[in-house]
């Protein structure tokens, strides 16, 4: 070392001398040291948790204090009101009035013409309407002119596309 | 630097604590002193992250907490200096010692503050005159002359004590 290089020989010697006692054993516990040691590292940590919710807290208090108050609008909703009838039109809503209005004409319901169509086959159709009242057209009306119509392939598909048209026009 | 683990402190108290108790023993009495440093190894234990260099904060530690310590019980110093003269000594007894372990606490104790300062970090806690300036805060020439005159005052102190003990 740089000190010790300009120490004497004697100097040197004494400090060898000196140096090769050896202090006295702390009379320290160490278990106990430890212990409280730990103890203050947990405790720590304890501020450091405390602190940091702490300051979420204050944050969360000046965010909510500093929202501004909620806005007003003002806006006209139209809610449909079910309007008490007569049964088999509950389901009749008011934007389709013309449909109703052929609905009503027609004696029975959706099911009973579904229920024909299915015993009799698209026959039960042209009954279905003359019935009615024959206020819409039926299948034959339909038909090109010329007396009864042949009973061929091509009538039988375009009679069916017709049907179920029709079909999908009442419902 | 991360947190302290229990193993790094538990070595640092095997590899620094006798020589601390012996240094905050320079004011206090051993029981005081031994009370400074466990404070000390406490308070190293909870800080957030290790020092950059543990062995100057410990030893800068105890001489602040001892010299602190020391000044809150001036009007207790000479009972307690009573006291102190029947405490243990300084320094393990051991028959392949060069010299008088009393002698040299007795030598040491005739020494000013700053002179025993010096020898006891330089000789029994193994520290460079380099590191002693950053704990004293005193420049390294002052100090090398203070630690030259301690080894002289020794050395007169011991051949003293060699003659007054000859048959």
């Amino acid at each position: 070392m740089q000190d010790e290089q300009t120490l004497t020989p004697a100097e040197q010697e004494l400090a060898s001398a000196l140096g090769g006692l050896v202090p006295a054993a702390a009379g320290i516990d160490r278990d106990r040291m430890m212990f409280q040691a730990g103890r203050a590292s947990a405790r720590r940590r304890g501020y450091v948790w405390q602190g940091a919710t702490a300051a979420l807290a204050f944050a969360l208090g000046l965010s909510v204090i500093g929202l501004p108050a909620p806005r007003q609008v003002e806006r006209i909703v139209y809610v449909t009101k079910e309007v008490p009838g007569l049964p088999g039109e509950h389901w009749a809503s008011a934007d389709s009035p013309r449909r109703a209005s052929d609905l009503s004409q027609v004696e029975g319901s959706y099911l009973e013409l579904r229920n024909e169509v299915l015993a009799r086959g698209l026959d039960a159709l042209s009954a279905f309407y003359a019935r009615a009242g024959g206020s819409r057209k039926t299948p034959e009306s339909l038909e090109p002119s010329g007396g009864t119509p042949k009973q061929t392939p091509y009538w039988r598909a375009y009679r069916g596309a017709r049907a179920t048209e029709e079909l999908g026009e009442l419902l | 630097m991360g947190q302290i683990e229990p193993n790094q402190l538990s070595r640092w108290f095997d590899a620094y604590g006798p020589g601390l108790v012996l240094y905050a023993r320079q004011w206090l009495p051993v029981g005081s002193a031994e009370d400074v440093v466990q404070d000390v190894f406490v308070r190293l234990a909870s800080q957030r992250a290790s020092p950059a260099n543990v062995k100057a904060w410990l030893f800068r530690s105890v001489r602040n907490a001892a010299i602190g310590r020391l000044r809150s019980r001036r009007r207790r110093a000479r009972r307690e200096r009573h006291a102190a003269a029947a405490q243990p000594g300084w320094f393990e007894h051991r028959p392949d010692d060069l010299v008088d372990v009393a002698a040299v606490q007795d030598a040491l104790t005739s020494l000013s503050d700053e002179q025993r300062e010096v020898i006891v970090l330089r000789l029994w806690c193994e520290m460079t005159l380099q590191e002693i300036a950053e704990i004293v805060g005193v420049p390294v020439s002052t100090l090398f002359s203070r630690y030259k005159v301690g080894l002289a005052a020794i050395r007169e102190r011991l051949e003293l004590s060699c003659k007054t003990n000859r048959p």
